[in-house]
């Protein structure tokens, strides 16, 4: 995976929550334990999320790699894994 | 636009840069044709960038955004309408020959859209118009092949347009019947008799289509396929033993024939 500016975890986290307000979910909702499902964020937006961290930091986001994500947490952490 | 080369794609790709959108004009092997169509776009003081891929590589499709983003700037518009046939009863089609009529008509659209959308829905607009035809409902004998793909192409249509509609992209499909392009031969007189207008389509006329549904106008517009065959498929159509439309009312089935 080729990184164009690799991002710190913090920056990253923000811009997903930045990302997913964008599309909609509650700011006030975002907790590690709310469920995607909860914040109304859907595969579309997952789909979307994807093109924004290929875009800005030219991370290539893994479909499969999301079959068992439930929560904000959950993605951040699949996410977030992607640096290492 | 994707098979801008020749035929109804030249048109389509002259009438988009008519209306001020740099043109892409893709091709696969009328590397000529391309150029002079860009040529003929230029000469009016449009933009345009011939680029040559097969659609059916996602390497090449890849490439040939990248190209077509940097020279011309971000794809707001993506028109499929390179396609190929084969003809022959199902019994004697090879399966390469089926194979390949999938990949191009098919599989390429899905390689292109898959492409489009992204920066599409960051860009909340997008217009996706492929280019299907009335042989999904209707076809010929001999066009496995080529119906199955565009009956493929027409559930893509929708399926990707339910998928993406709130990010402010349509995707759409016009089913041409006969139109007057090198891509169905020289066409019969009798074949034009049997059109209700007594006409095949003008290539403009499907290009003004294509307009319409890249305008901001057509927003609403998602998910369709819109016929444009004159009315062809609108009715039963009903051949004399002349190969003509038999008048309103008579029977031209002669064991039928009333004494």
């Amino acid at each position: 995976m080729e990184l164009k500016t690799p991002p710190s975890a913090e920056k990253m986290g923000a811009r997903i929550l930045e990302a997913l307000v964008e599309f909609g979910a509650d700011p006030e909702m975002m907790s590690p334990e709310a469920t995607l499902e909860d914040l109304e964020i859907d595969s579309l937006d997952m789909f979307e999320l994807a093109q924004i961290l290929h875009q800005e930091y030219g991370i290539e986001v893994n479909p499969d790699d999301f079959e068992d994500v439930k929560t904000l947490g959950d993605a951040q952490q699949v996410l977030l894994g992607y640096l290492k | 636009m994707t098979g801008a080369g020749r035929g109804m794609g030249a048109t389509i790709a002259e009438t988009l840069a008519a209306d001020g959108w740099r043109v892409c004009v893709n091709y696969g092997t009328a590397a000529e044709e391309a150029a002079a169509v860009v040529a003929r776009i230029e000469q009016r003081g449009g933009a345009a960038l011939a680029i040559e891929a097969d659609v059916a590589d996602p390497v090449a499709v890849d490439a040939m955004f990248e190209r077509a983003e940097d020279e011309l700037g971000p794809v707001l518009v993506l028109v499929n309408n390179a396609g190929v046939r084969r003809d022959l009863p199902v019994g004697f089609l090879p399966p390469d020959d089926w194979a390949r009529v999938l990949e191009v008509n098919l599989t390429g659209p899905f390689h292109t859209i898959r492409r489009a959308l992204g920066p599409m829905i960051r860009r909340r607009y997008g217009r996706i118009v492929n280019i299907s035809s009335i042989s999904t409902g209707r076809p010929l004998p001999g066009q496995s092949a080529y119906s199955a793909s565009k009956a493929g192409l027409d559930a893509l249509t929708r399926t990707v347009a339910i998928e993406v509609a709130r990010r402010g992209v349509t995707v759409n499909a016009i089913a041409p019947g006969l139109v007057d392009t090198g891509f169905v031969g020289e066409i019969e007189e009798e074949w034009k008799a049997a059109m209700p207008p007594r006409r095949v389509a003008r290539p403009e006329e499907v290009a003004a289509l294509v307009r319409y549904l890249s305008s901001e106008d057509a927003a609403y517009v998602n998910g369709a396929t819109i016929n444009i065959d004159g009315g062809l498929t609108a009715g039963l159509a009903i051949f004399s033993p002349r190969g003509r439309p038999a008048p309103v009312g008579i029977a031209v089935d002669s064991e039928n024939e009333e004494e």
